[in-house]
């Protein structure tokens, strides 16, 4: 997320355009709102980006209302061919470019970009979220949610707090906050949690204080904390208004997909993320053997060629 | 033992009930990202001091970071 808003700004966009990109990207996408539909119900899958937007839009306006200066940049889009590169999309009129590829390459790519690129990145945080999902539901009674974290402001406070500091993103999140709510806490606790958990982390409100200033930073912490307070008192509501409860909704498997679609898909995901673990551990093991110095007997120490780990998007940057 | 096994049961099946609809995520982020790529939208934003904020909130939902 941090790098896109670098470029955003170095690009032109004003602060506000920053913060509010900055918010709408990592609270919600894609990948999110689908993984929302799946485990959470149809009333959060709608809630969660249509806050994000709010939040985001609330945010980037506050910015540019107490901002001083007016930013009349130039804007300077970077038009590097999303395909393979092969040009700068600058010495080259818009049409031309638009016609390098055909649309079955720039089909293929985007699948490449799926597999490779966004499930690497999201992968390892992902199930780090079902595991954290599956020791709230083994561990955690159900009294002690009930007691403390039912409903009302104070749940909501509490999940700002864990979720401000935390690093989660919007994907990796959805399973903790389906197992919170199968134990009892209120679905607008876990919408602030599915909020505040992507859009802020301890190591990324630093860096985000060299891109758009501590001033600019404060603002984008209150609108966050803010509206999703205020927007999960209200899904609250809603919920009883209607009469719904999360609790049943979330537990129910309401898909009518057949069991044996479910696993495959299941094990698509599996085999997807084998290269990346392999690479994993492969890199964990070249750095212990660099940790206690035994240099490789009888073979000329080789540079490491290897390409660094993949820096996760997904990840405090 | 038996807790890991609970804990690992309880993972597995979220894991099947979300697997497809990440698969059909990821395939639309990876369109998305040939056709709206996140370092080109400064293009859509335009100028002005609140129209660009909207804007850049409304791109921000589908892509995911």
């Amino acid at each position: 997320m941090l790098p896109a808003a670098v470029t955003l700004q170095k690009q032109g966009a004003n602060t506000g355009a920053v913060t509010s990109f900055m918010i709408s990207t990592p609270e919600s996408g894609i990948d999110s709102i689908a993984i929302t539909y799946a485990l959470l119900d149809p009333i959060m899958t709608v809630a969660r980006p249509v806050v994000a937007f709010i939040t985001a839009a609330v945010a980037g306006v506050a910015e540019n209302l107490l901002e001083k200066r007016s930013s009349d940049t130039q804007i300077h889009p970077d038009l590097t061919c999303p395909v393979d590169q092969c040009c700068d999309g600058v010495n080259c009129r818009p049409e031309d470019h638009r016609r390098h590829h055909s649309l079955a390459e720039k089909l293929g790519a985007g699948v490449r970009y799926a597999f490779t690129d966004f499930w690497n990145d999201l992968a390892g945080w992902f199930f780090i979220g079902l595991l954290a999902a599956g020791l709230i539901a083994v561990l955690i009674p159900e009294e002690m949610v009930k007691t403390y974290l039912g409903s009302g402001l104070p749940a909501m406070l509490f999940m700002l707090a864990v979720g401000i500091p935390l690093y989660i993103c919007a994907t990796a999140s959805t399973p903790i906050a389906a197992a919170l709510i199968l134990k009892g806490v209120s679905p607008g606790a876990a919408l602030v949690f599915l909020l505040a958990g992507p859009a802020t982390n301890v190591a990324a409100l630093t860096v985000m204080a060299g891109i758009i200033g501590k001033r600019a930073t404060v603002i984008y912490l209150v609108a966050i904390a803010v509206s999703t307070v205020v927007f999960g008192l209200i899904l609250d509501q809603v919920y009883s208004a209607l009469g719904v409860s999360a609790q049943a909704i979330v537990s129910g498997t309401a898909t009518e997909i057949p069991a044996w679609i479910e696993v495959a898909g299941a094990l698509t995901l599996v085999l997807l993320s084998l290269p990346l673990f392999f690479r994993k551990i492969r890199g964990a093991m070249r750095a212990g053997r660099r940790y206690f110095g035994r240099p490789t007997a009888g073979r000329p120490s080789t540079p490491p060629t290897s390409p660094p780990d993949v820096e996760p998007v997904c990840g405090p940057t | 033992m038996n807790f890991s096994i609970d804990v690992i049961s309880e993972a597995w099946l979220l894991l099947r009930e979300s697997a497809l609809y990440i698969l059909f995520g990821l395939l639309v982020s990876g369109f998305l990202r040939v056709f709206l790529n996140p370092n080109t939208i400064v293009r859509h934003l335009g100028k002005g001091r609140f129209k660009p904020v909207f804007k850049a909130a409304l791109l921000g939902i589908p892509i995911p970071l």
